[in-house]
């Protein structure tokens, strides 16, 4: 047996456990909606704490990551800065979204803003925006899964190849257990992803350079522009600070606007367990540091990959580990990837029905026939994915700010429901629509952005803007309604 | 204590987006003193981190009574 096949090996069986975890945790789920996408508001804080941690550290933290630190150094540091910060004002809209959700019966954010703003052209656009997002995402995710099958196979399993195995898995557990299957699957994946993450990361350096403080005061000799923020561009010149700061506020300000993320606070078991989440959140965050020391170590490191991604399954192929950890290591990336790509496709999935499909026309459809349609548009959206993963020539990282830059345009509405009672649903339509087209116009005419500032900030700016003036220039919403979900949203949960 | 709870994480949270983006960062961007092997700028990340564990624990013991 040669050592790919060993590698395939250990991955095979790796994918297996998966399935059975993933097919397992379906039984249980009531044949309806709220089962298939928010199960049955049952999710505890173990299950929750790892839905939370690894669905957003994913195929771009385990690969995407330990890429920046090697080819842009300091630039990397922009991602250990916004998780925490993204995660901190769920310690109040987590439970307030979790208690609206439990009374009326959400199991989508847009479809809580359309009630909130009682206009259902509310949830089309922001359901829309976060389909538009989620795709580009799911890509990457699938690019990263094929990535690492191509590089530890040496090319045997390619990565289109690679990419449909891992996800063909992913869409049969999502089909059949829905977000059970995403929950359940994601503490194993969690596990998985953190233990091999921080199992390298801590080795590598002591075995290539005799320890993280010796490697780092090799690369301050030879490279100390790498030790610093705001690192490197694309191009290998130096970044600026303003595009450095631009992408931690807009990631921040994002991260848990993604609708795979927010739409976990309908899926907890209560109050206590989504404040618990946050608060063991930064212990998840932590696993960057060794991802990132791996990146580092390949700075120094003698030959380099084709891709920048692919540094951290070229050290771990070229170092001599045996092929039993190269599985391991295989199995790990694949974690990262599959834990956000399961999320990804099954909340795009959801709104896809529950919220733009549903806005334009009456759905009568019963509760199964939801599940069944929601199934369907689950697979749709893989394979929108795959065919988007084989044809971007994009960086992870890259692809992943892009999708960043139109997702980012929902915490106006979203903080805006339950901060702003003047809100109108004119404000949040016209914010929606100014916020993504001014984004989208400098993603084409990037030379436009004043500072270098990331184009979802500034398309930010203009979304904030248009709501606040349009509301102020609308008719005052009805405000029975508003107190009234207002007061459900800061009643905390009895019993 | 809820009001004081909320308005310190609250302001925990808003000196760690000055502190981790420019120009609030540039005093600490250096690679000297190494904390542990790892230049300074990084382990000034990884404190931030660290301290959020903190203050979020403080406010899930305030707003769990």
């Amino acid at each position: 047996m040669t050592s790919w096949h060993v590698v395939v090996a250990v991955v095979a069986g790796y994918l297996l456990v998966n399935l059975m975890v993933g097919l397992r945790a379906g039984i249980r789920s009531t044949d309806t909606v709220a089962g298939y996408v928010a199960g049955d508001r049952d999710f505890g804080t173990l299950v929750m704490y790892f839905v939370a941690g690894a669905t957003m550290f994913s195929a771009f933290a385990f690969l995407g990551g330990p890429g920046w630190a090697f080819s842009r150094g300091g630039a990397a540091f922009y991602i250990l800065a916004y998780g925490v910060l993204g995660v901190a004002p769920y310690f109040a809209i987590g439970p307030w979204a979790a208690r609206l959700g439990r009374r009326h019966g959400y199991v989508t954010q847009a479809s809580m803003l359309a009630h909130r703003f009682q206009n259902h052209w509310v949830a089309v656009i922001a359901g829309t925006i976060s389909v538009i997002a989620s795709v580009p995402y799911v890509a990457l995710q699938m690019r990263g899964a094929g990535i690492v099958f191509e590089q530890v196979t040496e090319g045997h399993v390619p990565l289109p190849l690679g990419a449909a195995i891992a996800y063909g898995v992913v869409l049969i557990y999502v089909w059949r257990s829905g977000v059970l299957g995403v929950g359940w699957t994601n503490v194993f994946q969690g596990v998985f992803m953190v233990t091999l993450a921080w199992t390298l990361g801590l080795y590598l350096p002591h075995k290539l350079y005799g320890g993280i403080g010796p490697m780092f005061e090799q690369l301050e000799a030879l490279r100390p522009e790498m030790l610093t923020a705001p690192g490197l561009d694309a191009n290998g010149d130096p970044w600026t600070p303003g595009a450095y700061s631009s992408a931690v506020l807009v990631s921040a300000i994002g991260v848990w606007m993604w609708p795979h993320l927010f739409m976990k606070a309908f899926a907890a078991k209560d109050d206590a367990t989504i404040r618990r989440t946050v608060v063991l959140y930064p212990t998840f965050q932590l696993f960057l540091f060794p991802l990132f020391l791996v990146g580092f170590a390949g700075i120094l490191y003698g030959s380099v990959p084709d891709n920048a991604d692919a540094i951290m399954p070229h050290i771990v192929l070229t170092s001599g580990l045996p092929a039993v950890v190269i599985g391991l290591f295989c199995a790990g990336a694949l974690a990262a990837s599959m834990s956000t790509g399961d999320a990804l496709v099954h909340g795009a999935a959801s709104i896809s029905l529950e919220d733009v499909y549903s806005g334009i026309r009456d759905s009568q459809l019963s509760q199964h026939d939801r599940r069944t349609v929601i199934r369907w548009l689950a697979v749709a959206v893989g394979v929108l994915g795959y065919a988007i993963a084989l044809t971007s020539g994009r960086s992870l990282v890259g692809l992943l700010l892009l999708a960043y830059g139109a997702v980012v345009q929902l915490a106006p509405p979203v903080y805006a429901a339950f901060l702003w009672r003047r809100t109108t649903a004119s404000g949040v339509v016209a914010g929606l629509l100014v916020g993504v087209a001014v984004t989208g116009l400098l993603i084409v005419f990037p030379e436009w952005r004043p500072y270098d500032l990331h184009e979802g900030l500034i398309g930010l700016v203009a979304n904030l803007a248009t709501l606040v003036a349009i509301s102020l220039a609308t008719r005052p919403p009805d405000t029975t309604h508003i107190s009234e979900w207002m007061r459900t949203s800061r009643t905390p949960q009895v019993g | 204590m809820k009001r004081i709870a909320t308005w310190s994480g609250f302001g925990y949270f808003v000196a760690m987006t000055a502190a981790l983006t420019f120009p609030g960062l540039q005093p600490f961007n250096t690679i000297r003193p190494l904390i542990l092997g790892v230049p300074f700028v990084f382990a000034w990340y990884l404190f931030w981190i660290l301290g959020s564990l903190v203050v979020f624990f403080w406010l899930h013991r305030v707003y769990g009574k």
